[in-house]
């Protein structure tokens, strides 16, 4: 289980804010156009807080470059999905790009050593590591062509069930949803001999109504948005993996920056990004309520069980290091949640 | 999402909330003659959108006072309920959180209107597996009832999307916009499938939007308007034009909309004025979309 929409990922902690309808002319014209117009998609809607704060990133950015250097926004997916997005980022029709899952870890495969099951206990972890790590990340991307201007939240992911599901042996006996194409549950669902059915996230909700999956995994507010908590009645009380986004601009496009401009766009950037984080991190843990409210159950994993499916992880990992990320980067973040664990020990 | 005919129908709110206000049971005989029917056809009929948005206020103050002489009586329920939402729509450009508030009285009135059947009023709240179950106990007649609820209630939802607890409400909103789909498509000229084809394009399929389904409700609401209700057109080239990346069906869309008459019939000035506005509005915006 795992990822759930983080691989193949949508980019389900912006999506949280999604609007129906807005109705306002949302979009304010934006002025004039600066010397530099950076273009960029994300597939998350107007009106929702990743939006948001591009926009603020926007209108600091322009106003401390005496409007030079402001962006074009494409946003709701209008550019196509993130694998699209990335290809036009390649030849140049797009400049940047807010991802979720899926175009964070196509730009740069090591982000997944990040989504690995039981990885992370909380958030205080996350941020250690990836503060700890932000100098590997960031290199990594620019060696592939582009420079990391922030992180978004996607957050903890879920399993969600129509039957209660304590352990592995539960899953076993399910019809259980895989993202299509996405590496580590497949590895992790062959080890564990799941019956594992894979769709497109626009094919879940359906699924579930047609009983073709009955097991199904997300962050609380990607339940939510997507609607699929109203199609299950459970939901196990453990956080299996940590899913994040990135924002991502063209390496050639910010070059081409003055360097005092460089270092404003950065800057503002990472800033307010790390904001829209604790407001994902908000939204999370309000998703949580908002299910037990719509009358979900929560149901504690059984302690026996929950070893066999740490064990079955590690069974895994093998096969994973090396492939679906490099070993360099897994043994980095291996070694910097021991030193945070030590030192966090009473 | 209730914003359908978004700014158009502020108008209309006028002409609604006479019509309701004619029906209303005991109401003064002033009300219920023919002079309330005569200005709401003459407001429907009007051009001039300001005029016409500045009267609303008045006459909704008014059905609240007269609802305080007929408490929970349904028709004045209904107006104030379809009143709000539409005067609602006008103002969320220049002040959402003000919209907000109106489209949450606009809710209250719709709700109230639905919770007087006893049966129906503990569902609305209940979680998404329960309330599907007032399937059993809405009757055909009450169409406007349901509607206007949920206009009012995906409105308030549009403007809450920092929420959890009212995102998680949208389900509910489809559903009853689905229910009335299948008692009387034709409401309100179309109207459910404007909503809904709104609904299915304001996401990208990664995110559970449909542009497919987005697109058959919009034809098919063109089709039950015969192409008289110029926002429906508008409120395609906003949302599914937009979201497909379809820049020249976006222009054609507002163009024929600009170009096309907007007193046939002359009950569809008011509304057709408004969507001529934004039509203009969202064609000057054209390259801040694409």
């Amino acid at each position: 289980m795992r990822r759930m929409i983080s691989s193949k990922k949508i980019a389900l902690s912006y999506l949280l804010p999604f609007i129906v309808a807005v109705v306002g002319f949302a979009q304010p014209g934006q002025a004039q156009n600066p010397e530099h117009l950076i273009k960029l998609a994300t597939l998350a809607p107007d009106g929702s807080s990743w939006l948001a704060a591009v926009r603020t990133i926007d209108t600091q950015v322009r106003a401390q470059t005496d409007g030079a250097v402001g962006f074009k926004v494409y946003p709701g997916g209008v550019q196509g999905d993130e694998d699209v997005m990335l290809r036009k980022m390649r030849i140049g029709q797009l400049h940047a790009g807010g991802f979720g899952g899926q175009g964070t870890s196509h730009a740069f495969a090591d982000i997944l050593a990040l989504e690995m099951p039981f990885l992370f206990q909380n958030y205080d972890e996350v941020d250690y590591v990836l503060a700890q790590m932000d100098g590997f990340f960031s290199a990594g991307y620019q060696a592939n062509g582009y420079v990391l201007l922030g992180w978004s939240d996607i957050g903890f992911v879920h399993l969600l069930s129509k039957a209660p599901v304590q352990g592995v042996s539960d899953i076993q006996k399910r019809k259980v949803w895989r993202l299509e194409g996405e590496p580590i549950t497949q590895v992790l669902f062959g080890k564990a001999g799941v019956t594992s059915v894979p769709l497109a996230i626009p094919d879940v909700l359906l699924g579930l109504q047609t009983n073709l999956v009955d097991v199904v995994y997300a962050s609380p507010v990607a339940a939510i948005v997507l609607q699929w908590f109203t199609r299950v009645k459970y939901v196990t009380e453990l956080p299996i993996n940590y899913s994040l986004g990135a924002f991502l601009i063209d390496k050639r496009v910010f070059d081409k920056l003055d360097p005092a401009h460089q270092t404003i766009l950065h800057d503002t950037a990472r800033k307010v990004m790390r904001q829209q984080m604790e407001q994902s991190r908000k939204d999370n843990l309000e998703a949580i309520e908002v299910m037990r409210a719509n009358g979900l159950e929560f149901v504690a994993p059984d302690p026996d069980e929950l070893a066999t499916f740490k064990q079955l992880v590690r069974e895994s990992t093998p096969e994973l290091v090396g492939n679906a990320f490099s070993t360099q980067a897994y043994e980095q973040i291996q070694q910097h949640l021991a030193t945070f664990r030590a030192n966090d020990q009473p | 999402m209730g914003k359908i005919t978004t700014a158009s129908r502020l108008g209309l709110v006028l002409a609604c909330c006479l019509g309701h206000w004619g029906c209303a049971g005991k109401l003064t005989a002033w009300a219920a003659g023919n002079l309330v029917q005569d200005v709401a056809q003459a407001t429907a009929k009007h051009d001039d959108m300001v005029l016409v948005g500045r009267a609303a206020p008045t006459f909704l103050l008014l059905m609240e006072g007269l609802l305080e002489s007929n408490p929970g009586n349904s028709q004045l329920l209904l107006g104030l309920c379809e009143g709000y939402v539409s005067y609602g729509t006008l103002v969320e450009a220049e002040d959402p959180q003000r919209a907000r508030a109106l489209y949450k009285r606009a809710m209250d009135y719709g709700r109230q209107a639905l919770a007087k059947n006893k049966k129906i009023g503990p569902l609305l709240d209940a979680p998404y597996g329960e309330f599907v179950g007032l399937e059993q106990y809405l009757k055909d007649d009450q169409v406007a009832q349901v509607f206007w609820a949920a206009s009012s209630w995906g409105a308030w939802i549009s403007l809450s999307t920092d929420s959890m607890a009212a995102l998680a409400q949208l389900p509910k909103v489809i559903y009853l916009m689905e229910w009335i789909l299948e008692r009387d498509e034709t409401f309100f000229n179309g109207s459910p499938h404007v909503f809904l084809g709104v609904y299915h394009a304001a996401l990208p399929p990664m995110l559970g939007g449909n542009p497919e389904k987005s697109r058959a409700h919009f034809e098919r609401a063109r089709q039950l308007s015969q192409g008289q209700v110029l926002m429906v057109d508008v409120q395609m080239a906003r949302f599914y034009a937009r979201q497909i990346f379809d820049r020249d069906l976006y222009v054609q869309l507002l163009e024929q909309v600009v170009a096309a008459p907007l007193d046939q019939p002359p009950e569809l000035t008011l509304q057709n004025t408004a969507a001529q506005a934004m039509a203009r509005k969202l064609l000057n915006e054209t390259d801040d979309f694409f």
